[in-house]
């Protein structure tokens, strides 16, 4: 059944039309990951989904029901900002700059919208909170301030903090864009386990090896529209859109070095965490692996690595991630 | 020491990085036996030297005016009448500080929403009480007697209850009135920067968790806003505390208006100034040290590279301590 979808769902801003009939399923337990230039949409696309932005056109639907509005007879009436915030504590938002509460402790971060909302008592609600921060990781730092942590544990703690209310979906914005490279790492594996625990997700990143690993499906936005999607190894090794092509080209010669650094570092091994990790980790990972193994899914051992054969353009990750474009197109490596 | 014992202490260094002492006793001693020099501060001697002769010169000639009678400033300064006129003044700047900061977070809402009335009326309010002196403001509400005889709460025709202005206006009232209203359009833009000043990602963390504007306000915005209003909000109490003494215009009853009340049937009209100024003084700075206080509190919180108010970062910002290893 469709956790979440949209049907072409447009949004202006003014003149200026950011979303041009965007239309989308989820199904229960997927993980869609969106990629795309910079100013295509991503962002607002999610933030709309979230109930943050009222949309244009089109619908959005949770579960079946209406998100932001209500629908009598054929005329959709805006909700009340009482029934939108309802609706808001069903979404799980995780932003690009994390969005800590500069104010409280991590601990308080995570309790405020479960006591203010969902009227937990204080004790329920830091029990639950410290079984979330040792889900990521992070039980040693439930009295500290965001400001005294580093990115990725701040997106740690925020991915904690949706979590707490229990959503029905769980939307990130380029969750791990604002961190320093060796910290994307620890923000992947946390909601890769997610993943594999069946929540239901979607994901904008740039993180093309995550994406192929964790993501059921794939989509390529430009300019507001969903030019290609499709599974996505398919679309990463094979896209049938010219514009995706372009995409795909332009992102791997600039993120060239980057690359070239993580894979030296032999960085977000899907497949098969590496020890090292899993000590970075402080045996979080230890976790992230075995459910991994228990995962009823085991999506995680779709074979990736081994079933693309590199001559006739395919994709690759592991040690060295590649993606070789199809044999009209130059052929990228790093 | 020559070229030569120099290279030759490199090529010590080069070859062997065991021995680290023979390269400090090239000097005079070794390097764990240097010591660094204090270094003299002449210009704040002199400077100290001239404000304390200056100081001096003017308590003398203040102590020995025979026109200033230091028993009069004695007698009066516990007098019963100046401890009630203080007791006003510190009653007066209190309720119309609370009232100026609780009316100003509400100007600053207004201002900052989206509805286009609630903008336009905050923004008229702010416009009107500090376009116009506050001494006239005081003058108006002391004589609204004048061109309002009666206050009549109902509707026309209809009389619900009606009440002479004169006593439901006294001096006091229209004191408080006059101070606080003023001090709510001054607030409002203090608050309303503080408002500003927190990130708007934060808004959209509480929202998308499911709070309530109002929650949202509370628990995470006014919070964060804390730090950017309340050290000009510390100046506008202190601001506020010398304020009330415009209110003796309209007999307010504050400290003012008793010394004058003093004076006039006394003529000691500077030993009475003398008298509140030194009330004034006395509560200021207790104010002041207040301020600091609180300032220091925050900046606790916040963890950040020296403090606001702190010596060390005011010479730091200008430099100072760069040239000075002070
Ligand atoms: N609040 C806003 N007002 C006006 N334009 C906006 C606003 N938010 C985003 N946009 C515009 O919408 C476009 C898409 O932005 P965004 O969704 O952030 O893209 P992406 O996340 O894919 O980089 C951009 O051109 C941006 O300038
Ligand atoms: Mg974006």
């Amino acid at each position: 059944m469709a956790v979440l979808s949209l049907e072409a769902v447009w949004k202006r801003y003014g003149e200026h039309t950011v979303l041009r009939g965007v239309s989308l399923v989820v199904e229960k337990g997927e993980v869609l990951c969106i990629i795309g230039p910079s100013g295509s949409g991503k962002s607002t696309l999610l933030r709309c989904t979230a109930c943050l932005e009222p949309f244009s056109g089109g619908i959005a639907r949770l579960d079946g029901e209406i998100l932001g509005y209500r629908l009598h007879g054929i005329k959709l009436y805006p909700l009340s900002s009482r029934a939108l915030a309802a609706q808001r504590t069903e979404i799980g938002m995780v932003f690009q700059h994390f969005n800590l509460f500069a104010n409280l402790s991590v601990l308080d971060n995570i309790t405020l919208a479960p006591m203010l909302i969902r009227k937990l008592s204080r004790q329920q609600a830091e029990q639950k909170a410290r079984q979330l921060l040792e889900r990521v990781g992070l039980a040693d730092k439930e009295k500290s301030f965001p400001a005294q942590l580093s990115g990725g544990q701040q997106q740690r703690v925020a991915i904690a903090r949706a979590l707490a209310m229990e959503p029905k979906v769980m939307l990130f914005d380029e969750p791990t864009s604002a961190l320093d490279p060796e910290l994307v790492d620890e923000v992947l594996v946390v909601i890769k386990d997610l993943a594999q625990e069946g929540m239901t997700m979607v994901v904008v990143t740039h993180e093309m090896a995550f994406a192929a690993d964790v993501a059921d499906h794939l989509i390529f936005m430009d300019d507001g529209v969903i030019v290609e999607e499709g599974k996505p190894i398919s679309l990463l090794s094979n896209p049938s859109n010219e514009r995706t092509r372009a995409f795909l080209r332009r992102f791997l010669q600039q993120n060239k070095a980057v690359f070239e650094e993580q894979a030296a570092r032999s960085s977000f091994q899907a497949l098969s965490p590496r020890e090292s990790e899993k000590t970075r980790l402080g045996g979080q990972l230890e976790k992230a692996t075995t459910s991994e193994d228990r995962s009823s899914k085991n999506k995680a051992r779709r074979p990736v690595g081994e079933g693309y054969n590199q001559d006739d353009g395919s994709f690759t990750l592991g040690g060295h991630v590649q993606i070789i474009q199809t044999a009209t197109e130059p052929k990228i490596q790093w | 020491m020559n070229l030569k014992t120099l290279l030759h202490q490199k090529e010590s260094l080069a070859s062997s990085n065991s021995m680290p002492v023979q390269i400090a006793s090239v000097e005079a001693a070794p390097v764990s036996e240097l010591t660094v020099a204090r270094q003299r501060h002449f210009s704040w001697w002199i400077s100290g030297t001239l404000l304390t002769v200056v100081l001096a010169w003017i308590s003398y000639s203040l102590y020995a005016n025979p026109n200033v009678d230091h028993h009069t400033i004695g007698k009066y300064i516990f007098s019963h009448a100046i401890l009630s006129g203080l007791r006003t003044t510190i009653i007066l700047a209190i309720v119309a500080q609370a009232i100026g900061i609780l009316l100003g977070i509400i100007l600053a809402v207004m201002r900052l929403s989206s509805n286009p009335v609630g903008r336009f009326i905050a923004g008229a309010y702010i416009w009107l009480f500090r376009g116009t002196p506050l001494l006239v403001q005081i003058l108006f509400w002391g004589n609204l007697a004048l061109f309002y005889r009666n206050i009549t709460i109902g509707v026309p025709g209809f009389v619900l209850a009606s009440y002479a202005t004169k006593n439901v206006i006294t001096a006091f009232v229209a004191s408080l009135l006059a101070l606080s209203l003023n001090e709510a359009a001054y607030m409002a833009e203090i608050i309303r920067a503080g408002i500003l000043s927190v990130p708007l990602g934060q808004t959209d963390a509480a929202m998308a968790l499911g709070l309530s504007k109002l929650q949202t306000f509370r628990k995470v915005v006014l919070p964060q806003a804390m730090p950017v209003i309340i050290p000009p909000s510390g100046n506008q109490f202190i601001n506020m505390v010398k304020m009330t003494s415009l209110v003796s215009v309209i007999a307010g009853g504050d400290l003012l208006t008793e010394a004058q009340n003093i004076a006039a049937a006394n003529l000691r009209t500077i030993e009475l100034l003398f008298v509140a100024s030194l009330w004034y003084l006395a509560v200021t700075t207790l104010a002041t040290l207040g301020q600091s206080r609180i300032e220091r509190i925050l900046g606790r919180s916040k963890r950040g590279v020296g403090q606001a108010g702190s010596p060390i970062r005011g010479a730091r910002v200008l430099g100072a301590l760069i040239d000075d290893h002070a």
